[in-house]
């Protein structure tokens, strides 16, 4: 098949994307390794440390809820509902989303209010509607578990323990959580029949008709902006963030990889079928604040099944993971 | 990677390029440095190269807002909230007009108003949906929100104190139980 020829070729002999004049944009790629790749034994009691507080729910100030509780490993990293469930069943504002490769993100939170992991991790410790803890008193109440002195020392070479340290350690420790490699990276790597007909249409019309490269492009398949897609519902998004009246109802551009596996969508989790988004993208309706790049698209039923097919192949099950044991 | 510091960006982010041009200067030095040392140090760059530039953080003017919109109309001073509180954990809703004496340096993510007693309150946001910047120091803003207060026994005062490094006698000479306010901002705003 002809297209199977072409997207054989190296990326940067592929046609010409359709990306609207004026978006910069980087081409699809193979899923790019963690950025402490290469640092994982020089690290390892850092990471280590920054596992176990992930997964020790005595961050909560029930003694019920972790990190892990919304970003579960063996759901991609996200939790499967619609919202949230923080504090005694408190449904929380919006949708868990998934961690595999966060380390991308150049802000945090689907309205970018914070900037990095270090920053984001004060949130939901000391929201009282998600982990109802307290990161001023979070320091002594691990000073009082004999082992975290020595994950401590280990991690920074003293035990002291303090909010910035707890933060650090599972900032590191996300910044290794990353995808497996889908059908389209084995098509990339050279292994030509790992993508059907039907996911190679996809990834054609992704590129071209359908111009999804306008938000997500590049090898994580976003374009690490914040934009209005007109699915924002009532909430303000990056708005309530900047009081720049042109920012609302905008919303991060969250990575299309292992798409097929963080359902429900959205900010609000409001969306539990994804061709009815393909679908809301397709009609192109025009509507306030909504961004401008979105166009009607005249996609045939072929066509849209085509794409479903691609977000298919760019999606794989979460890499194994060990639960580590809580001290 | 490595840029210099912008006059635009935040003080937090200067800080940040400060530790990078530290930990440098220190890493050329490895023979007196234990591994672990370097170890974290390592992370800290590594942290500090792997953030952005930002938009200034903001300078907490008159008018600025933060959270939900809200107006200074009908705000009370905090000390006439304070007086009228019933008993501990009582929740009540209200607009105050405080001082800030204190923006949690890292990350504005708590901040203490000053009371008229020398006691401070201690101010959460509503489910963390904004935060405030460091320059908010010492303005005045009103503040909507939940209001209530919160008795800290002899144990729970002693730990802290345990935990802020204290001699022996400062701990033993713990013996009363203090109280504390609370406040649980949904939304804020700079008036002075």
């Amino acid at each position: 098949m002809r297209l199977r020829n072409i997207y054989s070729r190296p990326p940067a002999q592929w046609p010409a994307p359709f990306v609207t004049e004026g978006v910069h944009w980087d081409e699809l790629g193979e899923l790019p390794a963690g950025p402490l790749q290469h640092r994982m034994d020089s690290l390892k009691h850092l990471i280590g440390l920054g596992k176990i507080l992930f997964f020790d729910t005595r961050l909560s100030g029930s003694g019920k809820i972790s990190c892990a509780t919304c970003h579960q490993p063996e759901l991609s990293w996200a939790d499967g509902l619609e919202k949230s469930l923080g504090h005694e069943g408190t449904i929380n504002k919006r949708n868990s989303p998934s961690l595999q490769n966060v380390w991308f993100y150049k802000k945090l939170f689907w309205d970018g209010r914070a900037r990095d992991l270090e920053d984001q991790a004060f949130a939901p410790i000391n929201s009282e509607s998600e982990m109802h803890g307290d990161m001023r008193e979070l320091p002594g109440k691990l000073r009082r578990i004999e082992a975290y002195k020595s994950l401590f020392d280990s991690a920074y070479g003293d035990p002291g323990i303090d909010p910035d340290r707890i933060a650090g350690a599972m900032a590191a420790f996300q910044r290794t959580i990353v995808s497996s490699p889908s059908s389209f990276d084995r098509f990339l790597a050279g292994e030509k029949k790992a993508l059907s007909n039907s996911q190679l249409r996809g990834l054609h019309l992704f590129r071209t008709k359908a111009k999804c490269l306008n938000c997500h492009h590049g090898a994580l398949f976003s374009d690490n902006q914040f934009h209005n897609n007109g699915f924002a519902g009532d909430d303000k998004g990056l708005y309530q963030v900047t009081h720049v009246e042109g920012d609302l109802g905008k919303f991060k551009t969250p990575s299309l990889r292992d798409v097929m596996k963080t359902a429900p969508w959205m900010h609000d989790g409001s969306q539990k079928n994804l061709m009815v988004i393909i679908e809301a993208y397709n009609e192109g309706k025009p509507a306030t604040g909504k961004d401008v790049l979105l166009k009607p698209l005249g996609l045939t039923r072929q066509e849209k099944l085509d794409l479903l097919a691609f977000l298919h192949a760019i999606s794989a099950e979460p890499l194994p993971f060990d639960k580590p044991v809580i001290p | 990677m490595l840029k210099k510091p912008h006059s635009h960006r935040n003080q937090q982010l200067l800080t940040h390029d400060y530790n990078i041009y530290l930990c440098l200067l220190v890493i050329n030095q490895p023979k007196r440095i234990h591994m672990k040392r370097i170890f974290s140090i390592a992370a800290v760059v590594l942290f500090a190269i792997t953030l952005h530039a930002q938009p200034p953080a903001g300078e907490a003017k008159p008018g600025d807002w933060y959270g939900d919109k809200i107006t200074a109309d009908g705000a009370v001073p905090i000390t006439d909230a304070v007086a009228k509180l019933g008993k501990d954990d009582e929740v009540v809703n209200t607009k105050v007009k405080a001082k800030i004496l204190e923006v949690c340096p890292k990350k504005g993510c708590w901040l203490k108003l000053e009371l008229d007693n020398k006691e401070t309150a201690m101010v959460k946001m509503k489910d963390y949906g904004f935060f405030l910047p460091v320059a908010a120091a010492g303005k005045t803003v009103v503040i909507d929100g939940e209001i209530k207060k919160k008795t800290i026994s002899v144990a729970e005062l002693k730990h802290y104190a345990e935990d802020a490094k204290k001699s022996k006698a400062e701990i033993d000479a713990i013996t009363k139980p203090q109280e504390e306010v609370r406040v649980t901002a949904k939304g804020i705003m700079v008036v002075e």
